[in-house]
């Protein structure tokens, strides 16, 4: 890649910035990221039911370099490579150093022609119908100003080759070629116009001779309103001539192929919206960079309902035939709801469902193909006491109707059931997953019942991170001929993370023990993988020297941020103890120490009567985050319990200033308690401070508890995160 | 020879972490980036969407732990989630997942390859604004399931996805 490096070098030494100033690579921001693993696999019994085929140490080391300038604020240039140093079988197919991305970026707007250029790896997309994929080569985007800003035009220019690294780099192998124009018009719509050529080589192994193909395609959009409706039409023609590969050593070759695309879709203003679909793929559409199916038609209609409460009903009817210009097309017939959201089932509050189900009707024009599939997929998900629990219940059914054939049926269902309990051990927080799988199937000679147990977790503080995912797994099978089989799998990864430094562990142990084994040729198999890896990230902002990549390395811990002279109840990033002190200096004592936080009884809003305790969290050192907890005298009396909150609210609202988010949903009403406890009532209000944000409103709770919470923290969760209390404090 | 099939139709537009829905990173056909420049100052890429000051780069534990997350969600309920809102035929995809694929089949990570962030933009949030990454990443993978006639079965690939991250706390 000669010409990567003389454009590299022309920005490194030829920009004004650096005739001013002799720092090298002063006004570049750096980023590199080293990682280097060695890993070693092995296996005991029978090969053949081990995941891992390949044995004994594998190592690499792979290493990202990245920098950007800004010249000014219209113009900026950068790049990014990587580069894998490999003897290891699963990490690639080469050995030895391989550059496996590289990427040279210039952008600039302050020109008459404002122009993105790429020099290597990069996205090429016209439409889904004729490319979208990656590719090693050159791209220009040039997006020339009309003089309304109504209008809006690209050109993009591009060519390279589909390889997955530049080792043995030959791009006439796999070679694209295309050119796109787009116009952006707000009153006419956005329309554009694409060409595409694509060579590939030779191929002396299969035999295959060179093709070549090219693809035409127009495509549209347009957005049409009428009183409350907003319709959106698409659509595109393609056109492709030349050739393509029927299967891994056939071509077709100089043939012509149609590809049709349309959609309309509207949201009506009301609660209900739709989409049309039609696609149509013509015998010889087969463009070598797009994913849709040659000699295809389809026609979709899709139906959305969003009720008030954010559940969310849908529907759809399709219709494909694959092969469809062949004497035996398949026709598909698919009828099917989704049904998502919270459910108001009263004796189950905070229940939320997925149900997805559909029937397949699938037939070929000399019935050797005729099935019916019949499928039901419900997930349903609430809190129990302090767990988050989920049960997953599937049905699927198929029914064979074909001429001449040797099953009848097959069927199959599955239950799975897990819960989520927050933990917390020492300074290590974290959750824990167990759950129940049961599967059985019938017919088609697959009649057996399965079942399994499985135990996650996770658990991690400020430097450790650890997860631990095991699961033993019984398959039991009816049928002759077969084997029965119980799986146990573990697997275990560790990180330890300090400043630029990771480090590392992953081991995953499987156990597979076929029975009657040896009677069908199988005997059991023990695998192991373990892993071990170090990385390094070193940045440097742009108008820094070099030297400061390297300051973290030599820097002494972080310490927390100085406390202020006067201790407040709400400063976070100061040390524990200090912040135990102050309080006490403050007359607020008798914390209680519970792992990771101190809860005191303590009523800091003078003006409010009810029970009032702080809690402060931390992580063995610094305070992380402080929390007032406010309780209500009766969640069940709608008028205090809002006069409760208003009152703390316009208490808060004199202290902090005007909030710089409110997010309320859902009303004060008889069923408050079930509405906070479903995610239908929220009331989240949010202050900025120097070093953080305030908090304030009333949090779903995984124990139902219905209260009032102030927060300090350096950031919250998104508002639509309900569940963002101190579970911790009771 | 389904399974095949089912495995490699996965390579395509995949939205991990999603807490949005943007359109411009799900779509039929091209739409302008726009470059910035005197005369278009301040233009969002997207509804709501901000383009980054500079680029922001995504580690390798992100990467690596959000191919973990698609590989565990591969023939689940999850999965359908886990797909984009317009990753194509992804109706058909799952409705073959869910009639055809064994029901004990899984998806393996072998190794997470290289990856590159194709465009990023900034969704202004209160809570935090969000960083979102339309990212490729090239996987070897393997499926794996057990047929009780002919034993452990196992489909290896090497695939390019294009995934979209979204996360807290990194927006500059």
């Amino acid at each position: 890649m000669p010409t990567f490096i003389l454009i590299l070098f022309s920005f490194l030494f030829y920009t004004p910035a650096f005739a001013e100033d002799k720092t090298p690579l002063k006004d570049f921001a750096l980023s590199l990221e080293n990682t280097t693993r060695y890993e070693n696999y092995d296996f005991w019994g029978d090969p053949a039911g081990s995941p891992y085929q390949n044995t004994g140490g594998q190592f690499y080391n792979e290493l990202t370099a990245s920098f950007s300038r800004r010249l000014s604020d219209y113009e900026s240039f950068q790049g990014r490579f990587d580069v894998l140093y490999n003897d290891s079988r699963y990490r690639s197919q080469h050995n030895g150093l391989v550059l496996e991305r590289g990427n040279l970026t210039w952008e600039k707007g302050n020109t008459s022609v404002p122009f993105r250029t790429q020099l290597g790896d990069n996205f090429s997309f016209m439409s889904i119908r004729t490319i979208q994929r990656s590719l090693k080569g050159f791209q220009l985007e040039l997006q020339p100003a009309f003089s309304s800003q109504d209008r809006k035009q690209s050109l993009l220019f591009f060519t390279g080759t589909g390889a997955d690294d530049y080792r043995d780099f030959t791009p006439a192998k796999n070679l694209f070629s295309g050119g796109s124009y787009l116009i952006e018009d707000k009153k006419w719509g956005n329309y554009s116009f694409n060409l595409l050529q694509n060579h590939q080589a030779s191929e002396i192994k299969d035999g295959l001779a060179a093709r070549n193909q090219l693809v035409g395609s127009i495509t549209g959009e347009k957005i049409l309103a009428f009183r409350k409706q907003k319709m959106t039409l698409e659509g595109e023609v393609a056109y492709l001539k030349g050739d393509y590969n029927l299967t891994a050593n056939t071509t077709e070759t100089n043939k012509d192929g149609i590809g049709l695309f349309g959609q309309f879709t509207a949201d009506t203003g009301t609660p209900f919206n739709y989409r049309l679909r039609y696609e149509n793929y013509g015998k010889n559409y087969r463009p070598n960079a797009s994913s849709v199916n040659r000699d295809y038609e389809g026609y979709e209609a899709h139906g959305g309902w969003r009720f008030a409460k954010g559940l969310n009903l849908r529907g759809r009817l399709q219709y494909f035939v694959d092969a469809a210009s062949t004497a035996n097309p398949t026709d598909t017939y698919v009828a099917g709801t989704n049904l998502t959201g919270p459910l108001a089932v009263s004796f189950l509050p905070g229940l939320t469902t997925g149900l997805d189900a559909f029937i397949q009707d699938a037939k070929n024009k000399d019935r050797t193909t005729n099935t019916r599939t019949a499928n039901l997929n419900m997930n349903f998900g609430m809190p129990v006491r302090t767990w988050a629990a989920r049960l997953v219940l599937i049905a699927r059914n198929v029914e064979n109707f074909a001429d001449n054939a040797n099953w009848a049926g097959q069927r199959s269902y599955e239950t799975n059931l897990s819960a989520t309990h927050a933990i917390a051990l020492g300074s290590f927080k974290g959750s824990v997953t167990p759950g129940l799988i049961y599967q059985n199937m019938a017919g088609n000679a697959t009649n057996r019942d399965n079942y399994g147990v499985n135990l996650g977790l996770q658990i991690a503080n400020a430097m450790h991170q650890i997860g631990l995912d095991a699961k033993f797994f019984s398959q039991n099978a009816y049928a002759p001929g077969t084997s029965n089989e119980v799986t146990n799998n573990v697997g275990f990864n560790y990180r330890f993370t300090k400043g630029p430094h990771i480090f590392g562990i992953e081991t995953n142990y499987t156990d597979r023990d076929p029975t009657p084994g040896t009677a069908i040729g199988q005997s059991s198999t023990q695998a192991y993988k373990f892993a071990v890896f170090y990385t390094l990230k070193l940045d440097k902002e742009q108008g820094k020297p070099i030297s400061s990549m390297f300051s973290k390395l030599a820097a002494q811990p972080e310490e927390a941020a100085a406390a202020a002279t006067a201790v407040s109840p709400f400063s976070i990033g100061q040390p524990l103890q200090k912040a135990v002190d102050g309080l006490a200096a403050q007359g607020i004592t008798g914390g209680l120490m519970q792992p990771g936080l101190v809860v005191y009884e303590a009523r800091l809003l003078n003006e409010i009567d009810q029970r009032q305790r702080l809690a402060l969290l931390h992580d063995e050192k610094v305070v992380t985050k402080t929390a007032l907890i406010i309780d209500f005298d009766d969640v069940g009396n709608q008028s205090t319990v809002s006069q409760t909150f208003e009152r703390v609210r316009s208490i808060l609202l004199k202290r902090f200033g005007s909030p710089v988010d409110t997010f309320e949903q859902g009303q004060f009403s008889p069923n408050f308690a079930r509405d906070v406890n479903s995610g239908k009532f929220v009331r989240i209000i949010e202050w900025r401070t120097e070093n953080g944000a305030v908090r304030f409103g009333i949090p779903q709770r995984l124990d139902r508890q219905i209260r009032m919470e102030l927060q300090y923290a350096s950031k919250f969760p998104s508002r639509n995160e309900t569940f963002w209390s101190v579970e911790e404090v009771r | 020879m389904v399974i095949q099939k089912i495995f490699v139709s996965i390579i395509a537009v995949i939205s991990i972490l999603v807490y949005i829905t943007i359109n411009a990173y799900a779509q039929e056909v091209r739409r302008i980036q726009p470059i910035k420049s005197p005369a278009s100052i301040d233009e969002p890429l997207a509804e709501g969407i901000q383009p980054v000051k500079k680029p922001i780069p995504i580690d390798r534990q992100t990467i690596e732990k959000t191919m973990q997350k698609i590989a565990e969600s591969w023939n689940s309920p999850d999965m359908m989630n886990t797909l984009g809102k317009n990753f194509y035929e992804k109706d058909r995809l799952m409705d073959s997942m869910n009639s055809k694929a064994p029901v004990d089949a899984r998806l393996r990570i072998m190794s997470v390859g290289s990856y590159r962030v194709i465009n990023q933009g900034i969704k202004l949030d209160p809570a935090g604004d969000l960083l979102i990454s339309r990212v490729s990443v090239t996987a070897k993978t393997q499926v794996e399931y057990n047929d009780p006639a002919n034993g452990f079965q196992r489909r290896q690939g090497e695939q390019e996805y294009i995934i979209k991250i979204t996360q807290k706390g990194v927006a500059q």
